[in-house]
């Protein structure tokens, strides 16, 4: 009786644990975003987390071969030229292995807002990403207030409303 | 082609299918391609009469893929196919014992329309999708429907895979008086039913294996009906197990090396094996990707059980000479390109088949079978992508 | 059998995805055209087609892109 109950619960069992083996030390809404200090991909310099605190911030993470983040940058350039003044930064961090890759993207899709590169893929691990393209959007007093997945055309509204209630708060 | 039930072509099509269950495509692409197909003459000096001509294929393909809505997509095909050209109605074996081969004797000009349309959904951990393909020519109609999905498991580093397609055709042989095989195939029924259950793993950045197997029963009229001496059982039972590696290679502006190799089974009495490398070579010039895939192919079968050159087989047993179904080796030598620009792409294929009694490395007979094929293609095609 | 059967296919699978982890952001590789130019559908679909009908074996599977990690 009890055996024959074991068999599709094992099975069960082991695909629940299949599908959700990642998701353990993600960096999740409440979280204080952990800090990063990396090279810029365009020009000389660091970029680092913590001296944007106060403003609220967009942290991009994208590569070149990922297809929704042909839409992403070029609206994520247009949300920060919209809120800036207000006290808001988008901050991208790219994913490429080769560096050329990213800066062809970028020839494409050219952006104004800062963009660092992380080669080893520490700052993605300490964020705990699940998937490419994933942003965090974290609020002025540091904490994380959305972790966004993926990247559609309907997803600007949705972040224009999040953003602006975010700048309004001090 | 010979009469193809849409099954094949449909789980051609439903295998064809990514695996990873990312967000859905944002792309929407139109493609054309045009297909030359030429067969090489039968060996005169084995052809009974001076009938040594084969087919000659052109087929043409109209590929329309857009996203619907947010996690939608939708692939579809539309073919259009003329054939022309002489085929083998019997091989047997003369008084010498010698292999001799009879051609029909007219040159058929038939046309065949297909079309094939799979919406699939893209969900969190993996996607489902359906198939629904047609296919029409003046003798055979076709129709099937499949459907299939993906799960990915362990983040992402595994992907399961399971489709599963019927499909039922109708034979309508033209000038059905003109042989009894013909009267008896007129208005027959051939139905299929196949499942596929693979694996598909990432090994690491560069790699991934896809290992799978499949399981197909065909029943109905399995005959050909415009061939001599062709009776085949009523029933087939195919099974395929399959692996097909990609290999991630920096060399140059990149390559990756493509490997597969299939083991086919059924209850006819044949096996085969196949083995398919490709090499696909990018080479970046300014604003162009060039992308040249040199490829191989082996093939090798053995005979059906009811496989004979017996030029007149006692009308109760099962026979046929059908090169098809007799042990031979297949080699493919081809060379595709694709030359990347922007929103477009352009494809130049070209493939050459030849396959030879002496080439079967398992069950190879010392019979001739002087009616093995040779083909060659050659493939131009555009895809615009926005 | 069959649950024996598939059971050690997952824990196969959970010892191969142990050995080497690939990161959501280390699919760059895997999506690169080269890695899934072998499954053009236009393509496949008529080598298929010809193969299926020219010769005495059917089927078998395609190879598939390893994932973009994209969501």
């Amino acid at each position: 009786m009890i055996s024959k109950l074991l068999k599709p619960l094992a099975i069960a069992g082991s695909l629940a644990l299949a599908l959700n083996t990642s998701s353990a030390l993600a960096i999740s809404v409440g979280d204080t975003a952990p800090n990063f200090k990396l090279p810029r991909l365009e020009r000389s310099g660091d970029i680092q987390l913590k001296s944007y605190r106060g403003k609220v911030v967009y942290v991009d993470f994208w590569a070149s071969w990922c297809g929704p983040c042909r839409l992403s940058l070029p609206e994520l350039n247009k949300l920060r030229k919209q809120y800036r003044k207000k006290g808001f930064e988008v901050i991208a961090i790219n994913l490429d292995e080769e560096k050329e890759d990213a800066m062809e993207f970028l020839k494409e899709f050219p952006v104004a807002y800062p963009t660092a590169r992380d080669v080893e893929g520490t700052t993605p691990d300490k964020y705990g990403l699940q998937g490419m393209p994933t942003a965090y959007l974290i609020d002025r007093k540091g904490k994380v207030s959305l972790v966004h997945e993926g990247f559609k055309k309907t997803d600007s509204k949705e972040l224009k409303h999040k953003i602006a209630a975010l700048l309004k708060k001090k | 082609m010979k009469k193809l039930s849409a099954f094949s072509a449909l789980s051609a099509a439903a295998l064809a299918i990514p695996t990873q269950a990312e967000v859905a495509p944002t792309d929407t692409s139109f493609s054309y391609r045009y297909t030359s197909y030429q067969e090489a003459d039968a060996p005169r000096e084995r052809t009974f009469t001076n009938e040594t001509g084969r087919y000659q294929i052109d087929v043409q393909q109209f590929g329309y893929r857009t996203p619907i809505g947010e996690s939608w997509y939708i692939a579809s095909e539309l073919q259009f196919e003329t054939m022309s050209g002489a085929s083998p109605t019997q091989t047997y074996k003369n008084n010498e014992g010698q292999s001799t081969l009879l051609m029909s004797g007219a040159s058929i000009e038939e046309q065949r329309t297909d079309i094939k349309i799979a919406p699939k959904k893209y969900l969190d951990h993996g996607t489902v999708g359906g198939l629904f393909a047609l296919s029409t020519e003046n003798d055979y109609q076709s129709v099937a429907l499949g459907i299939d999905g993906t799960l990915d498991i362990f983040a992402k580093h595994t992907t399961l895979i399971g489709s599963l397609s019927v499909s039922n055709d109708e034979l309508s042989p033209t000038d059905p008086d003109l042989s009894t095989s013909r009267t008896e195939a007129d208005g027959r029924k051939k139905r299929s039913f196949s499942i596929y259950e693979g694996i598909n793993q990432v090994l690491d950045k560069y790699s991934t294996l896809q290992v799978g197997i499949g399981f197909t029963q065909l029943s109905g009229y399995l005959s050909d009906p415009y061939k001599f001496e062709d009776r085949r059982p009523d029933s087939r039972d195919q099974i395929t197990l399959s692996a097909q590696h990609k290999q991630f290679a920096n060399v140059l502006d990149g390559a990756a090396l493509h490997s597969s190799y299939r083991y086919y089974y059924d209850d006819w009495g044949i096996s085969s094996h196949t083995i398919d490398m490709k090499w696909a070579q990018q080479i970046n010039l300014g604003r162009y990707r060039f992308i040249a895939t040199p490829l191989v192919r082996y093939y090798t079968q053995t005979e059906a059980d009811f496989y004979s050159l017996e030029q007149n087989p006692a009308d109760d047993q099962l026979n046929s000479s059908d090169y098809r179904l007799s042990s031979y080796g297949a080699f493919t030598f081809g060379f595709n390109s694709e030359l990347k620009l922007e929103n477009w792409a352009f494809h130049f294929d070209w493939q050459q088949y030849t396959s030879r009694e002496s080439l079967a490395l398992f069950g190879a007979s010392d019979d001739e079978a002087p009616a093995l094929v040779n083909f060659s293609t050659f493939t131009a095609g555009i895809d615009y992508k926005f | 059998m069959r649950n024996i059967i598939l059971l050690s296919i997952i824990s196969s699978c959970m010892v191969a995805s142990g050995c080497t982890t690939v990161k959501p952001w280390q699919r760059g590789y895997l999506s690169k055209d080269v890695m899934t130019s072998s499954t053009d559908p236009l393509g496949s679909s008529l080598d298929n087609h010809i193969y299926f009908s020219k010769e005495g074996s059917s089927g078998g599977g395609q190879a598939a892109g390893g994932g973009c990690g994209c969501n």
